[in-house]
């Protein structure tokens, strides 16, 4: 295992490093200028001039650089330009939010996909199968701006049982907290429920028709528990990475969830620091997505090879 | 007599396909097994048997279902019991040890877990008991150190290895009846010699009945008291192992005693066949099922099912399905003297291997040497045996010496000139030079690519001839590898496994190679059409002056279609030389070990009396 991880390590690390050089370089491309935001329309060539020097966008693009890489080793993220605080208090303020409104999507993703993986891929009548199937269309089809919407409308408008948005601290209030957290994760969650759903009832089925569920069925072990102890785990391997990547993509689908539901998250910070050029907001957040989803990369690795011992090589 | 254990009367098992009547996969199949008998079920791919032993626990595969006939186990039906009540059956009466040990373990779970599951299935309630078994059960297998073996995952076995361990949970829960699905086909020759001891050994110590699926005679004569042959889904013939592989009554029997290579025939014989290609069973069936393939056959074969005639011998009752048979007492003449085949000289040295390594690279500071030092040399005209078990070396060398991988060190001479490391234009050259033939005539053949498509690829890889006259190349083609040119619109899956063999040989020949590397090409067909594609081979040679390499693992395949022989083991060659010379008077350990390990299958009492 820590072989395994040794192995993996010098590749997140690049990874890394070339996100940051990337993130860091479009931002100097895209068209804006976060001096022009802050001086104000109507300020002279020299106050402008004055504030670049303030922010240090006057430096060299090395040096403003590794001024950045520098302040990040430090645990230093710096004044932020255009909103105002200290980045690393912004950011902190939205991550809490963010990983409540992501785990809890991830639950419902693994629950709802798992469910219908499993009923797909052992259902005898066909028109479960082909509502499982319909199920999940649906569930890729519909963007979140339009799932979202009818959620609110059905349980927020018309039931009026959930909260239509905003969002109380689980930690502080979990009662409170689970009924605004229920509509955004469920919103968040479908799409990669169903991707998570098909995945799996096709591994699942593929697992089922393997000759060693054929050995164990010869030796009298029973049906179900053939499914749960046998095939699943021989199914569950690739599933697993796939739930790695789909982890990345709730965590960009948050910036639009976060947006119906009002929750205040990395993504509403995201959104604002894009919108008034706040550079060093903009790239913090971008390298910290880049972390997470690496972290969540390598992680997915190591569950992987824990679930198939031929890739556990010494 | 007392009741049989396992009495199977008329079986019949249809696959439902979405068009048309369906597939009649076994035809009114009956036979009984005794207490501790060992019974085994010879037949080649379509006859039937290992769909018969899967419809004895009702575990058929898709849509097959058994659609007459009864299967009684100490008198109780086992095809209308209710689903729970044939679980209590597996396993506990009847156990089963499938085909391909690679696939038939589970590799995410360790084989103490395995063996756990099926004996908790069969009501261990105890933990530590249950793990006590397993220990014990491994050891009676022959897996050495259990204690240390048992918590380990299925890839850290050998291939011998884990089919101990399916025999072992095949044997967890103490059955009546062992099911073995061709268990050895899989394996090196020394390896299912080991396994074949170990069920035999078993049966004999437990009592345990044994109901053996197998393609080849060898592993019957060897095993079992008493053979059933099938055919297009019906027994054509069973009776005493030794006198129905002696004095066969059926003529497909005879046919195919006859087909199977022996190690005694010497190098230069034409491998025996039987023409024809087996019955297509979506049809239904009128007469015996072999009378289109029978020399023997008369009118009455063809419209009228001959039934199962007992007939008394001095071994015990000789049961045969065949008109002619009935009326004969007396066994079947025996087969045609072996025809020699014509063969040239050799001519010049046309390709020449000298001290090829290669090593592999593993995980960390794994290394894996395939091949340690291999010179050969190679003739027009002359046809060269490889020889060796799997991990011997022999696929990667010829891989290299396809240029499909590039050798470490080492030289390769074509025509006399250095091709070790060709450059773009040589390599292509090379390629045209050095065509392969491959093991596996399904997977080797694109499946949405037709016959002549896959014929004209070479043709149009290497630029020859113009768009205009290629198809009248590939009508050529495919009429020298003895197939009918209207066939080449037609997709690989319409024909046979002995015709798509014939398709990629053609493919092979299309850029008009000197040298044609055949890797297994006959070890994926059945035996009795293994010695038309031997047959094609050599003519293909004699007309064209090629220069084979003969990969296989089948001594007796080798020793009949090669000239020289070169054995190889560990990535070296232990022994090199004339055909009949290695396989007469070996002098390496490890081809004497390998000799030995060949079943034939005449008993040897009788082998003369056969040949005879």
């Amino acid at each position: 295992m820590r072989g395994l991880l040794l192995r993996k390590l010098p590749s997140a690390l690049l990874v890394l490093f070339a996100a940051s050089v990337l993130v860091f370089g479009v931002l100097r491309l895209v068209p804006g200028d976060p001096a022009a935001v802050l001086a104000g329309p109507d300020a002279g060539p020299e106050v402008l001039a004055a504030v670049r020097a303030r922010l240090g966008l006057d430096d060299p693009l090395p040096v403003q650089y590794l001024d950045w890489i520098g302040g990040l080793l430090t645990g230093d993220l710096g004044p932020s330009y255009v909103i105002g605080g200290e980045t690393a208090d912004l950011i902190t303020d939205g991550l809490g939010a963010t990983t409540e409104l992501t785990l809890g999507a991830l639950l419902f993703a693994v629950l709802i996909g798992g469910t219908l993986g499993i009923l797909g891929a052992t259902a005898r009548r066909p028109w479960t199968r082909g509502a499982v199937r319909s199920l999940t269309t649906a569930a890729l089809a519909v963007p979140p701006y339009v799932s979202g919407v009818l959620l609110v409308l059905l349980f927020a408008v018309l039931l009026g049982v959930l909260p239509p948005g905003g969002r109380v601290p689980l930690l502080t209030a979990p009662d409170l907290g689970v009924q605004y957290l229920l509509l955004p994760a469920l919103c968040l969650a479908l799409p990669s429920a169903a991707v998570l759903g098909r995945y799996l009832e096709d591994s699942l089925r593929r697992a089922l028709a393997e000759d060693h569920v054929r050995t164990a069925t010869a030796a009298g072990i029973a049906p179900r528990r053939i499914l749960w102890r046998h095939a699943l785990p021989h199914a569950l391997p690739p599933v697993v990475t796939l739930l790695g990547i789909q982890t990345g993509h709730l965590l960009g689908g948050a910036v639009l969830v976060e947006a119906i539901f009002a929750w205040p998250g990395l993504g509403q910070l995201a959104e604002q620091a894009l919108v008034r050029r706040d550079y060093p907001v903009v790239q913090d957040l971008l390298l910290l997505l880049v972390a997470v989803f690496v972290l969540v990369q390598l992680l997915s690795d190591l569950v992987h090879a824990r679930l198939d011992p031929r890739i556990r090589w010494e | 007599m007392t009741t049989p254990l396992l009495d199977v009367r008329d079986l019949d098992v249809t696959f439902t396909t979405p068009d048309g009547p369906g597939l009649r996969a076994v035809r009114g199949v009956s036979f009984t097994l005794r207490r501790g008998e060992t019974l085994a079920v010879v037949g080649e791919s379509g006859s039937g048997k290992s769909t018969t032993a899967l419809a004895l626990l009702r575990m058929l595969p898709g849509t097959g279902r058994i659609t007459g006939g009864s299967v009684r186990l100490d008198g109780t039906e086992l095809t209308t019991a209710p689903e729970d009540e044939l679980r209590a059956v597996r396993g506990t009466r009847i156990g089963m040890v499938f085909q391909d040990p690679m696939t038939a373990l589970n590799p995410v779970l360790t084989i103490g877990r395995q063996l756990d599951e099926v004996l908790r299935a069969h009501g261990g309630r105890d933990r530590a008991a249950r793990r006590a078994r397993a220990l014990e059960l491994l050891s009676l297998v022959g897996i050495p150190d259990p204690a240390r073996r048992v918590d380990d995952h299925p890839h850290r076995f050998s291939g011998g290895q884990r089919q101990r361990v399916l025999i072992a949970l095949a044997l967890a829960g103490e059955p009546d009846v062992l099911v073995a699905d061709e268990p050895t086909t899989a394996l090196d020759a020394t390896v299912q010699d080991q396994i074949l001891t170990l069920l035999g050994d078993l049966t004999r110590t437990t009592g345990t009945a044994l109901l053996l699926i197998t393609h080849n005679l060898g592993v019957v004569a060897r095993t079992c008291d008493r053979v059933l042959v099938m055919y297009g889904g019906t027994v054509v013939e069973d009776g005493p192992t030794a006198e129905v592989l002696a004095r066969p009554r059926h003529p497909y029997t005879a046919g195919l005693l006859a087909a199977v290579p022996r190690l005694s025939t010497p190098s230069g014989t034409r491998l025996t066949g039987i023409p024809g290609t087996p019955p297509d069973l979506s049809l239904p069936l009128a007469g015996c099922a072999f009378a289109a393939r029978c020399a023997l056959a008369e009118d009455r074969c063809r419209t009228a099912a001959p039934p199962l005639t007992a007939l008394a011998t001095a071994a015990g009752p000789v049961r045969a399905a065949c008109h002619p048979a009935a009326e004969r007492s007396v066994p079947l003449p025996p087969p045609p003297p072996p025809v020699r085949a014509e063969r040239p000289a050799p001519g010049p040295v046309v390709l020449a291997a000298e001290e090829l390594r290669k090593t592999y690279r593993g995980r960390g500071r794994h290394r894996h040497t395939a091949l340690d030092g291999v010179s050969l040399t190679l003739r027009a005209g002359e046809t060269l045996g490889i020889v060796g078990e799997s991990g011997s070396g022999k696929s990667t060398l010829a891989r290299i010496l396809a240029h499909a991988d590039p050798a470490d060190a080492g030289r390769i001479l074509l025509d006399g000139q250095d091709v070790t490391r060709p450059g773009r234009t040589a390599l292509h050259a090379v390629r045209r030079r050095v065509q392969m033939v491959f093991q596996d005539p399904y997977a080797s053949l694109d499946p949405r690519m037709t016959a002549g498509d896959i014929v004209a690829e070479p043709l149009r890889a290497f630029g020859i001839g113009t768009p205009a006259d290629r198809p009248a190349r590939v009508a050529a083609l495919l009429r020298t590898v003895g197939l009918d040119p209207a066939a080449a619109d037609r997709l690989p899956r319409a024909f046979s496994g002995g015709q798509r063999q014939r398709i990629g040989i053609a493919r092979a020949l299309a850029p008009e190679p000197a040298v044609l590397l055949c890797d297994e090409p006959v070890s994926a067909l059945d035996v009795s059409v293994q010695a038309q594609i031997t047959g094609l081979l050599t003519d293909l040679q004699r007309d064209l002056g090629l220069a084979l390499v003969f990969i296989a693992h089948d001594l007796a395949v080798v020793r009949q279609v090669s000239h020289r022989i070169a054995v190889l083991h560990d990535g070296r060659i232990v022994e090199e030389g004339d055909a009949d010379e290695i396989c007469e008077r070996p002098r390496a350990a490890y081809t004497r070990a390998l000799l030995a390990a060949v079943p034939e299958p005449v008993p040897a009492a009788r082998a003369e009396e056969f040949a005879a």
